[in-house]
């Protein structure tokens, strides 16, 4: 009874999914390219949209399922993360208005053709994509493993876990080759005030059965090693800068500063964000992950099992309800791998393909390519997820992909505000730093420094040098770029339009 | 960089570093402050506190650029 109770939620979920990505294929623009309403929504996402879709991108099942067991497993300690969600807010308006204001004014939709367009250089634009695609490939991985684990987990197995990975795949490949960018930012936005409605109400019944106001003393008597910090800076150093800094500069949030129809929509992003990621998709976690430790909230909770706090906690005490939790953390994976996929297809598309290709190609072929490789991608992720990676540690997991994402961020900085990074350096630094960090990834006694953040002191260290004594980018490029942000942002009370008349008339 | 710039950058860079100062066994005790263990309070005070700073920030550098988006847009129409 449980079960087909289960079952019938998780289908209406999925209906109301496909219904709303209907309505907006409908309602999409039409003003733009067909591949750039596809992959971009016609650089028309307004404030809400923007918001909803860019925090449930960003939550995945890593929130619901990994930051809990985090939580579980280091207490407090693993608090920073309600502090670089915050940062997030901050980093829209040091990378993502200009990145955002690039794209516009240049026409850009990956992130690679920025970075070739910047340093006039073609073996940048395909390193940048091969490591995007290949940053984004574990991140994607986990959504899709996270919410098989957490099906097995609800229905006691009866939803076997290799079932959950194939209606995992199949059902994200359908919405991302049915609707498209503004499909899958409309179901993000349904799919993120659900798995919000999740948190809420599951923090609401933890708070409850936990001691209430007490829940921190409670948790103090059973595991008061949890309730202090453990120390153990470095890794905290390494989760700040791959899941916490690195988090601008993959290929899919990249896309989503893009795809803003104005500054005006990322400004009140910017305000609403610290509220919406912090305060709510981080803190909740920690209420419910320390609270897991109090005997009688999850019964039966072991460190191996951890990852999925919250369907045990449902199964337990309000197995009716379970299947509610489970739509609310497939939604949190689809939301993330929807736009995953969607931006991973547009690398491959326009910057392996369209290299090779000698040129662009058009809208159309581009659209055409897209959708096969969202097909080719999909599958590929269901052989991986299949197989023993796929069921590893989420936050691991995902801290590896965010982690080879990190090494895409000097070459981005050069283009967004470091005009001193040349193309010699920022395309060797990206080299050297991902061969050193899958060197400490296999060898990690080499050094005391986790890959991510040793691959990118590598990398920095490499683009400084090289920088300094390689040819500068050209007049042309720092003016297209430093000069649009100059005239743009600067505080002076003289129009933009007025600048560029005279910079015209110059 | 305006007075004002410099001192919301400074107060974000003095938060963050509060935020880590749990990490090296500094103002973390395990004495509760209200329901919140000593670190957690620690670091919830410094996110409020970062909260303010991107209201700030907003009202510094959004606000100009977006009233000279409208006026721009305004002068198009």
């Amino acid at each position: 009874m449980q079960n087909i109770m289960t079952y019938l939620i998780l289908a209406a979920f999925l209906g109301g999914l496909v219904l709303v990505s209907y309505q907006s294929r409908r309602s999409g623009p039409t003003g733009g390219s067909e591949a750039e309403n596809f992959l971009l929504g016609g650089r028309s996402i307004g404030t809400i949209l923007l918001l909803l879709s860019m925090g449930a991108t960003y939550f995945s099942t890593w929130t619901l399922l990994g930051a809990l067991g985090s939580y579980f497993r280091s207490g407090v300690w693993f608090a920073g993360f309600t502090v670089w969600t915050i940062f997030h807010a901050i980093f829209i308006w040091l990378f993502g208005v200009r990145i955002w204001l690039a794209g516009k004014k240049y026409g850009f939709v990956t992130p690679a053709q920025m970075i070739e367009d910047y340093y006039s250089s073609r073996r940048l634009r395909l390193v940048v994509a091969i490591v995007g695609i290949f940053a984004l490939v574990p991140v994607m991985l986990i959504q899709i493993t996270g919410a098989a684990m957490a099906l097995e987990s609800l229905t006691n197995g009866a939803l076997p876990y290799w079932a959950g990975v194939i209606i995992m795949s199949a059902f994200v490949s359908f919405i991302v080759l049915w609707a498209g960018f503004r499909g899958t930012a409309w179901s993000d936005a349904l799919m993120g005030v659900l798995f919000a409605a999740v948190m809420i109400g599951s923090c609401i019944f933890v708070f409850s059965i936990a001691g209430g106001t007490n829940l921190f003393r409670e948790a103090s008597k059973v595991a008061p090693e949890l309730l202090v910090n453990r120390g153990n800076p470095m890794q905290m150093l390494d989760l700040w800068l791959s899941i916490g800094f690195g988090a601008w500069v993959l290929p899919h949030m990249w896309q989503k500063f893009y795809s803003a129809s104005s500054a005006e929509a990322l400004g009140k992003v910017m305000l609403a964000t610290p509220f919406w990621n912090s305060w709510m998709m981080a803190f909740i976690p920690l209420v419910i992950g320390i609270a897991a430790v109090i005997p009688g909230v999850v019964p039966g909770l072991t460190t191996q099992t951890s990852d999925t706090i919250l369907p045990q906690l449902f199964a337990h005490h309000t197995p009716m309800l379970g299947a509610l939790v489970v739509a609310g953390i497939l939604a949190a994976a689809i939301s993330t791998v929807n736009s995953q996929l969607l931006s991973s297809a547009s690398l491959v598309a326009y910057d392996l393909i369209g290299v090779f290709h000698g040129k662009d190609p058009s809208p159309h072929r581009i659209t055409v390519i897209t959708r096969v490789v969202v097909v080719v991608l999909t599958a590929c992720l269901l052989v991986l997820g299949l197989t023993s990676v796929g069921k590893g540690f989420l936050v691991p997991v995902a801290a590896l992909g965010f982690g080879l994402g990190l090494q895409l961020v000097p070459s981005a900085l050069g283009a967004l505000h470091l005009r001193g990074i040349t193309e010699q350096g920022a395309f060797w630094g990206m080299v050297i730093g991902t061969v050193a960090m899958v060197a400490l990834k296999l060898y990690p006694d080499l050094v005391p420094l986790s890959p991510a953040i040793g691959g990118l002191a590598v990398n920095g260290l490499v683009t400084a040098i090289l920088s300094a004594f390689t040819p500068k980018v050209s007049a042309q490029s720092y003016e297209r770029y430093h000069g649009l942000y100059r005239e743009y942002f600067s505080n002076e009370q003289s129009s933009h339009a007025d600048l560029q008349v005279r910079r015209a008339q110059a | 960089m305006t007075i004002a710039k410099k001192l919301t950058w400074a107060t974000i860079l003095i938060a963050l570093l509060v935020t880590w100062l749990p990490c090296f066994n500094i103002l973390n005790s395990p004495i509760f402050i209200g329901p919140f263990p000593q670190p957690l309070a620690v670091t919830l005070l410094a996110n409020v506190v970062l909260t303010a700073c991107v209201f700030v920030l907003y009202r510094l550098y959004f606000r100009p650029v977006i009233a000279r988006e409208r006026a721009e847009s305004a002068k198009l129409n």
